[in-house]
């Protein structure tokens, strides 16, 4: 490879023009002949026991053709194999408040409306857990358990401990130590698209579901199972997907009932959600209480981190033991501290569950300590700049909880945002009300530890290159809008020598894409971008032959660059890409390569390893510790990130706004830049409606969500939202695509305490509850005055 | 979520419009303007008829001229139109976005339906708490026990065309009539304001006085799409630094826009004095309900701070 000549420039998404003219289809866009609407009776009540099920005069309903309820599909699934503690429909009770007690399939919506209406349930109300202080506690006499399945005693899900170095002594020696208890309102995804789902069985028994989806592989298992259908028996479509951000990452009761419908029915089904169901089914940001301290020595050396975290996970499990575990873990980088303590504790309430949401289990921590830093700076009269400079991980470093940090370019990411904002000059020299405040990012680039302890790739891609001259690329990444189907076009055409126009992606079939464990964890451009490289290099490979055979030159010496392979030694010999290629087929048919990425070895002598790798290290360094848990937070490599941003606060009404934004982010190496840098304005936006404006509001202390729509649930809109200067920080990561990193994630951390300490510079009042509405910023004022 | 089954009736004349209401009046009708809050609440079941006459195709009601406004005028026509009060500018500029200012009507504005929390929800919702006073329930889910709707004035342009004392006119089955615009809401969350059944708004008007300084301010936590959770409309004349005139309303704290006296500075200086009084004097008129976004304290505190500034912005200060 010489230079390189299609990764690294900005490059329109490869589905972009489909998108904005319109012609991409999404699930609720696809018909089929005899397709019927599906539509799910929700509960009332946060937690009652089902009585009985009345479906009859549903079932006579003219045009309806198919009626369901929880025990026509009883087996339990989720996204995590330990947790699997969903249905399809409620079985025996129902635990909270919109959870689906039955299903109807219908002609029209209307007449799917009035057949729920006709279902009579009987229940008898069960005392419902709605707040995380009360879950805590035992469970009152004649009140039951919201979760029978789940191992932990009352309504506790699960608690976790993890400690490195003497955290008490490290506390008492500190020159400075600071604490703090945070609040974080939970928050929801809220994509553009609902969840939207089609289920068809054909006539040799075979379930095809269409569904917008973030990990089409989880849903086939997950069909599979509560179906009792081999895997291959089921074929999951992934359309396009409009948004995810984690909210698609769950494999769903929805997709079951679907399925459930269709079977029942006979024909294919079609689920659409309004927007209330989606807000109400949720699986967004735990609600958390954070008790957080931090100390550092008469140097400003950070000493010592103490966090006890307790989140809301609502009704189920989803990916919560991993969250539990992320609300610690992902708080050991972007700075050295050496001795650690952790204890995260996750609850089960009566309320919508929560999941996986962008930056997932890291982001309400990282506010918390962000905060507490500033705090130690503040303290020691450092500059906040400095101290985390001073902080700062250097590349090639092992984290007291076995992180392995390779590629590090945090401290350039402090350094350019600290220059371009005039910080030295400005902060602390604003006017009354003005301010700066700063905050950095450490996530992982996918997570090293699979979701099943299974003897499998996490990524593989296939390539043909047949006659034509095209490039077929398969895989089942994901493409939710984030850009993975340019990155795989991208790694392909250059590791071939070839313009994108060759390069046609499909990643939306299961049958014909080879197994990729979907789009969450920030996994998919550092492990299906490597399967992708590995693929096209074993088509080059083949291509180089032919040209070999052709030209009479060894194999050894060619290149392929600018749709020519060419003899490097004498480069007047040189022939086109599709000569060569041609050359290759005739004997054999179209050239076929592929390639696949395994995460680098986790440590042998953790519990269960073996079944999943081998005792014997397949390559590389062997990552983690062996203290329990040690698996969660590793990575093959992780982003770092430094954001500046211009805080105004209105002392009268309290009210913030950001002008400014600048951000920068080590994504390793920007393979398509554009594509980064939307990533990182879509993650100031995003994270700034956690900091200001975003709220799951519950009605009146019930489990009733009060704000299920658009118009009171506060997304930022664009007059609100500042202007953000991108810094793309490549810090060359050596075992990702090209030295690439994640981007889609990490670039959320650092936007929301670098408002809350920009408010702090501005007024000089620390912010501990969000989101940091007006009337929360009058009553700091009034308390500071 | 999707309409429910009604008859749409698409008059020409304000004439045929009066007689289609008066003809459907028994079984229930209402009539569409511009939509962009009345078929989202007929989604979630609230205000449903089985007959909807849509007025859009009534020319007249579209003629702007200057001082008098066709009730059909979509909000972003009338930022084309000049002259128009700056106050009402500023006002219309701060209603939803832009888009939906492109469909939406003056006269829909002036004629919005309160919101509450405990009302502007599903079918689902609802049921999940019982119904309240305004859906047809038995009681108030805000203030339980009050026996009157508390759902919150929603319309930017209100306190804005009080404050300019605008003149509405109706057509309905009586005949032609006009009102003071400061006459035309009551206080409740439900009725809301005199309309008689089967009456149209056709015109809003008002005395073009070019010296006349207006302004609008609202308080909302998004600078687009949200309703307002507290609006001060005000119309001030200036006659050599004495006041000559002084209205003010202010909207989203109650039912229906609050008027704040401003008579005893009639022929004063505007002096920081006199705004402070009067900034008092507004905060101490309003009881905002625990009903839509941020706290009642909250907005309540907001109420003096946005007349100061509001009459400091229109007195000429920086």
């Amino acid at each position: 490879m010489t230079s390189k000549e299609i990764v690294g420039k900005s490059t329109p998404l490869v589905d972009g023009a489909e998108k904005v003219t319109g012609e991409a289809v999404y699930t609720d866009d696809i018909t089929l002949p005899g397709l019927l609407v599906g539509r799910i009776l929700r509960s009332p009540h946060e937690h009652a026991q089902i009585e009985s099920i009345r479906v009859v005069d549903a079932s006579n309903l003219l045009g309806v053709h198919a009626v369901a309820v929880g025990a026509d599909a009883p087996i339990r699934f989720g996204v995590l194999p330990m947790t699997k503690d969903e249905t399809a429909l409620a079985v025996d009770k129902v635990v909270y408040l919109g959870d689906g007690i039955a299903a109807v399939a219908a002609d029209t919506e209307a007449i799917a409306l009035e057949a729920l209406s006709l279902i009579k349930v009987k229940t008898k109300v069960l005392p419902p857990v709605l707040r995380m202080d009360e879950a805590l506690k035992p469970l009152k006499d004649g009140v039951e358990k919201i979760q029978p399945m789940h191992s932990y005693p009352g309504s506790r899900f699960k608690e976790v401990k993890q400690s490195f170095g003497d955290v008490e002594e490290a506390f008492r020696d500190a020159r400075s130590s600071v604490k703090g208890s945070f609040r974080f309102q939970g928050v929801t995804h809220a994509p553009t698209e609902p969840h939207a789902t089609i289920a068809h069985w054909s006539a040799q028994g075979r379930l095809t579901v269409w569904s917008a989806t973030q990990v089409p592989h989880y849903l086939q298992r997950s069909l599979a199972e509560v179906f009792e259908l081999p895997m291959h028996k089921v074929r999951v479509i992934r359309p396009y997907v409009g948004g995810g951000f984690g909210g698609k990452s769950d494999p769903f009761p929805h997709e079951m009932v679907a399925a459930l419908l269709a079977k029942k029915s006979g024909r294919p089904v079609k689920i659409l959600f309004d927007r209330e169901e989606l807000f109400i089914t949720n699986h967004g940001r735990h609600p958390t209480k954070t008790e957080m301290a931090l100390s550092a020595d008469a140097l400003g050396n950070l000493t010592a981190l103490q966090i006890d975290a307790l989140i809301d996970g609502g009704a189920w499990g989803s990916f919560g033991v991993i969250t539990s575990y992320y609300n610690g873990a992902l708080s050991m980088g972007p700075y050295k501290i050496p001795s650690f303590d952790y204890r995260g504790r996750r609850v089960t309430t009566n309320k919508p569950p929560s999941g996986a949401m962008r930056g997932h289990g890291a982001v309400n921590s990282r506010y918390a300590l962000e905060t507490l830093l500033d705090e130690i700076a503040e303290d020691l009269g450092m500059d906040p700049c400095a101290i985390r400079l001073q902080n700062a991980w250097q590349p090639h470093s092992l984290t007291p909880n076995g992180l392995r940090i390779t590629s590090c370019g945090i401290r350039e990411c402090i350094e350019v945002v600290r220059e371009a904002s005039g910080w030295d000059e400005r902060r602390g020299n604003l006017p009354f009300g003005k301010g700066l405040g700063i905050g950095c990012g450490f996530y992982i680039s996918g997570s090293a530890l699979p979701i099943h302890w299974e003897r499998m790739p996490q990524s593989t891609v296939h390539l043909k290159v047949d006659f034509d001259g095209g490039v077929t690329v398969h895989s089942l990444a994901a493409e939710i809008g984030q850009g993975s189907d340019t990155v795989l076009a991208q790694c392909v055409a250059e590791g071939l020598g070839v313009g994108l126009n060759r390069i046609r992606v499909y990643t939306k079939n299961s049958d014909t894409s080879p197994i990729d464990l979907g789009s969450y964890s920030s996994r998919v451009t550092f492990m299906a971008g490597n399967a992708a490289i590995r693929a096209a290099e074993k088509v080059a490979q083949q291509i180089v032959a032919g040209a070999a055979r052709l030209t009479g030159q060894p194999a050894s010496g060619f290149v392929l660059e600018g749709e020519e392979v060419i003899y490097a030694p004498n480069p007047t010999i040189r022939l086109s890409f599709v000569d060569a290629v041609r050359e290759a087929l005739f004997d054999s048919g179209a050239l076929h390569g592929k390639g696949h990425y395994q995460a680098p070895n986790l440590n042998p002598d953790l519990p269960r390893v073996e079944i999943l790798r081998g005792k014997e290290s397949e390559k590389g360094a062997v990552m983690g510790g062996t203290h329990k848990g040690a698996a969660a937070g590793l990575s093959p490599s992780y982003s770092m990130s430094a954001y500046i941003a211009e805080v105004d606060v209105d002392p009268e009404t309290g009210i913030v706004k950001v002008p400014k934004v600048w951000a920068a982010h080590d994504c390793g190496f920007a393979i398509n830049p554009i594509a980064v840098e939307g990533q990182i304005e879509g993650c100031v936006h995003m994270g700034m409606g956690q900091a200001l404006t975003e709220s799951f509001d519950y009605n009146r202390g019930s489990g009733r969500i009060e704000n299920a729509n658009l118009l009171d649930y506060k997304i930022i809109p664009s007059t609100d939202a500042p202007e953000v200067e991108v810094f793309l920080v490549e810090s060359n990561d050596p075992e990702g695509p090209y030295g690439a990193k994640e981007a889609g994630e990490g670039p959320l951390l650092p936007i929301l305490p670098a408002i809350g300490n920009g408010i702090h510079d501005a007024v000089g009042i620390r912010m501990r509850h969000l989101p940091i509405t007006p009337d929360k910023v009058l009553a700091a004022l009034d308390k500071k005055r | 979520m999707i309409l429910p089954p009604f008859l749409l009736h698409r008059p020409t004349t304000v004439d045929e419009a009066v007689d289609l209401a008066a003809l459907h009046q028994e079984e229930g009708v209402s009539f569409l303007a511009g939509g962009t809050d009345l078929l989202p609440n007929w989604k979630n079941r609230l205000n449903n008829q089985p007959h909807l006459i849509s007025l859009q195709s009534i020319p007249s009601l579209h003629d702007v001229e200057s001082g008098k406004i066709g009730a059909l005028a979509t909000l972003h026509s009338l930022l084309g139109f000049s002259p128009l009060p700056q106050g009402l500018r500023e006002a219309i500029e701060v209603v939803a976005s832009p888009l939906i200012r492109t469909t939406a009507t003056i006269g829909g504005n002036l004629l919005l339906d309160t919101r509450c929390h405990f009302f502007n929800q599903s079918p689902f919702w609802r049921a999940t708490v019982g119904s309240c006073l305004k859906a047809e329930g038995p009681v108030c889910r805000v203030v339980p026990g009050a026996n009157s709707c508390v759902a919150t004035f929603s319309s930017d342009l209100a306190p804005l065309l009080m404050a300019m004392d605008a003149t509405l006119s109706f057509v309905g089955p009586q005949g032609e009539r006009s009102l003071p615009l400061r006459t035309f809401y009551q206080q409740d969350g439900i009725r809301r304001m005199v309309l008689k059944p089967g009456e149209i708004l056709t015109t809003i008007s008002w005395h073009d006085d070019p010296t006349l300084l207006t302004g609008y301010a609202k308080l909302r936590i998004r600078e687009a799409w949200d309703f307002p959770l507290l609006g001060v409309g005000c119309a001030m004349g200036l006659c050599e630094g004495y006041l000559s005139n002084l209205s003010l309303f202010l909207g989203a704290v109650d039912s229906i826009p609050i008027e704040v006296p401003t008579e005893s500075f009639l022929g004063e200086p505007l002096t920081d004095e006199a705004i402070e009084v009067i900034a008092k004097s507004a905060y101490a008129r309003v009881k905002p309900m625990k009903n839509v976004g941020l706290t009642p304290s909250y907005r309540k505190r907001m109420v003096p701070v946005f007349v100061r500034r509001l009459l400091m912005r229109l007195r000429g200060d920086h």
